[in-house]
């Protein structure tokens, strides 16, 4: 404590400003130069610290702070000078100044050791010039980096550009495969890939396994053999059957044939198979496209048995036709040779009597044999009449193209001994040609002809017009009479066999000749009708098949709609 | 004419039928020498001089045949087949005279090489018309042939 004491304290010493007498100006510059000292002094290290710690690459770092310890202490130094001036603390100031000698001479050692170092050192111009040269190959430098960027950058967006594309056509190839995989994953067949060289499968859809009742793991394991039975329907080895077919898909003649496969349960499947080769270098591989034809087969062997039957029946019909044809020929045959012959012995033998022993009759009974011989003789009527209608139904048509003018001309002269003594005005119109047999057409003139005769009987000139009109946008034929007429209202029986809407004693006949027009006018594909009404005549208007120039109807074709 | 030449063949099985057909010929025509057989079999017989009918070899055929169609044993358009293929008879003008007109014995008969179809009539005037004309027609205006070549015989001729 004491030393303390004797440190700070003055003790007995006299301040440093009595020195100088205490004169003002004296001190005054003493302390403002020393505190100025002091002040830079204490300014320096700070500023070196603060050099120091920025700039830590700089070599020296530790000269300088010994620098600034060097420089602090002076500064101290200079502070004790100004506190002694008031106060004697000489030890102190001495105690100060031996420590800035301390560091001084360390300082000053350290300096000459490292003064080879420093020396070492570039010199600032020379660095300068360094620098400017370093500048330039900056500068260059730069422009080669500025080069290299933008070619790199070029690189960069091309790189992009390819890894887009890169990406794009992946992803179209993936959508591709994806498409293609759907298309058959969920074709409506069952299809496999067949590898030759190995004899299996090696790729197959969700159809495949489900028509062999097999996964595709199995599938693909057991291979081809397994799915079809040892032999085909026409007897043909499976496996020699299917190598054929397997040459002509390798071949390239894709073909396409109906095959029998066997699923997983031992259950034979009809299918029809194509086959085509897969363009794959290097591999024999062979896509087959597998439709289950079970149904179609079901449906065909259904229109088979059908048509069996349909033949069958076509042919039992035939033949109950053709013995019904055959009957009905032999009943007409016979109504025409052995009915007609009673009629004639009848009517022969009657005369006969009437004739031979006409004289020896009594009254009345001459009279009477006239009547049996009158009710033959319409007996003998009705059987022609009916052998006719009845031969028009069985008999083919022979059609031909005809010239109608010509039947109408020769059916009016063939009428003349009727019309003997009656007053008769023929019209006859112009008709077109038609397809029709021209027996029976003939047929049918007569019998209209004769019945316009019967009916206008009771007229004193019989006006007959034949013609050709436009009834219901078809060319129709008529035939008008002013005759008796009918009522419509019996239209409908005028057509049918043995109606008649007149009596036997009022007008004669059978009833069976208009059944006949009408009947031959159905077999030639026309129709007829008739309008009337009492006492003001009637007409009749019927169709027949136009003739058609470029194609005439072939005769064999109508013929058999008989 | 001898008295005893066989003017007309009739070939008819219904014994009314043959009676009306000579009851026509004999009261206009005034033909009486028609010899009239049953059947087709006799027909032949008649004309080939067999059997009961030897006794006619040598004699001049008949001038014409009349033929009915619906006949016992031999039908009448086998006898017209055999009379139309032999050369001893084709020459013989045969007529069918038949009930029936059916397409089928028309076609036959013109098919063998009948000389004339005819459908016999109900109405019995009609019958005797018709009768008359064929009559008239055969054994006046027809010319024959040479008589040497229609003299029957039994045998067959080459």
């Amino acid at each position: 404590m004491r030393f303390l004491e004797k440190l700070i304290a003055p003790g007995g010493f006299m301040p440093h400003g009595s020195c100088y007498l205490w004169t003002p100006s004296l001190i005054g510059l003493h302390v403002v130069s020393d505190s100025l000292i002091a002040l830079s002094y204490l300014s320096i290290p700070v500023t070196l610290l603060h050099f120091t710690r920025r700039r830590r690459d700089f070599a020296f770092t530790w000269i300088f702070l010994c620098f600034g310890a060097f420089i602090l202490a002076c500064g101290g130094t200079h502070l004790m000078e100004v506190w002694t001036i008031w106060v004697p603390s000489y030890w102190l100031a001495g105690a100060l100044k031996a420590i800035t000698a301390g560091v001084s001479v360390a300082t000053a050692i350290l300096l000459i050791r490292v003064m080879p170092l420093a020396l070492s050192v570039p010199r600032t111009q020379w660095l300068l010039e360094l620098n400017r040269r370093l500048s330039g190959d900056v500068e260059q430098h730069e422009q080669a980096e500025s080069t290299l960027r933008r070619l790199s950058e070029d690189l960069e967006e091309r790189v992009a550009e390819r890894t887009a594309a890169l990406v794009a056509s992946n992803q179209s190839l993936r959508e591709s495969e994806m498409r293609y995989r759907t298309l058959v994953e969920h074709a409506p067949e069952a299809i496999v890939v067949l590898d030759l060289d190995s004899g299996r499968f090696v790729d197959l859809n969700e159809n495949a396994e489900r028509m062999f009742g097999m996964g595709r793991e199995e599938l693909l394991r057991v291979g081809p053999v397994e799915v079809s039975p040892p032999f085909q329907p026409d007897g043909r080895a499976s496996s020699e059957a299917a190598g054929a077919q397997l040459d002509k898909a390798l071949r390239h003649e894709a073909p396409r044939f109906e095959w029998i496969h066997r699923n997983a349960v031992g259950k034979q499947i009809p299918c029809e198979i194509s086959l085509v080769r897969l363009p794959l270098s290097g591999r024999n591989l062979v896509r087959g496209s597998i439709v289950d034809i079970s149904e179609r087969k079901k449906a065909e062997e259904e229109i088979h048995k059908l048509n069996a039957e349909l033949e069958f029946r076509v042919k039992e019909r035939t033949a109950q036709l053709e013995t019904a044809n055959h009957d009905l020929e032999s009943f007409t045959y016979s109504v025409s040779h052995d009915l007609r012959a009673p009629l004639r012995h009848m009517d022969g033998f009657s005369r006969i009597l009437i004739e031979d022993y006409g004289s020896q009759l009594p009254p009345g009974a001459k009279q009477d044999l006239e009547r049996v011989r009158a009710a033959t003789l319409h007996m003998g009527h009705l059987v022609d009449d009916l052998l006719n209608l009845a031969r028009v139904g069985r008999g083919a048509l022979r059609i031909v193209p005809t010239d109608l003018n010509e039947l109408v001309a020769e059916t009016i002269l063939s009428l003349e001994p009727e019309t003997r003594g009656r007053q008769v005005d023929w019209r006859v119109g112009r008709l077109s040609p038609a397809e029709c047999d021209p027996g029976l057409m003939r047929q049918v003139f007569f019998n209209l002809f004769s019945n316009a005769l019967k009916f206008t009987r009771h007229r004193e000139k019989a006006v007959i017009e034949i013609g050709e009109i436009l009834d219901a946008e078809k060319r129709a034929i008529f035939i008008r009479d002013n005759g008796v007429g009918f009522d419509m209202k019996y239209a409908d029986k005028l057509f049918q066999v043995f109606q008649r809407l007149h009596r036997e004693e009022e007008f004669e006949g059978t009833g069976v000749g208009l059944a006949i027009v009408s009947r031959i006018l159905q077999k030639h594909g026309g129709a007829i009708r008739a309008e009337s009404s009492p006492q003001q005549g009637a007409t009749f208007f019927f169709t027949v098949k136009q003739l058609l120039r470029a194609s005439p109807a072939p005769a064999a074709l109508l013929g058999g709609a008989a | 004419m001898n008295a005893e030449e066989i003017e007309i063949l009739l070939v008819e099985d219904n014994s009314a039928d043959a009676e009306l057909t000579l009851h026509a010929l004999r009261k206009n025509a005034r033909i009486n020498r028609v010899h009239v057989v049953s059947d087709g079999e006799e027909a032949l017989n008649f004309l080939f001089c067999r059997g009961p009918y030897q006794q006619r070899t040598g004699q001049p055929l008949p001038r014409f045949v009349l033929l009915d169609l619906k006949l016992p044993r031999v039908d009448g358009l086998s006898v017209l087949r055999t009379l139309k293929q032999d050369r001893r008879t084709r020459w013989v003008p045969i007529i069918v005279l038949t009930s029936s007109t059916e397409e089928r014995d028309l076609i036959t008969s013109y098919d063998l090489g009948v000389n004339s179809y005819i459908q016999k009539p109900v109405d019995f005037d009609r019958f005797r018309e018709t009768v008359d004309t064929l009559a008239l027609y055969w054994l006046l205006v027809n010319q024959p042939p040479p008589r040497q070549a229609l003299t029957q015989s039994s045998e067959k001729s080459t």
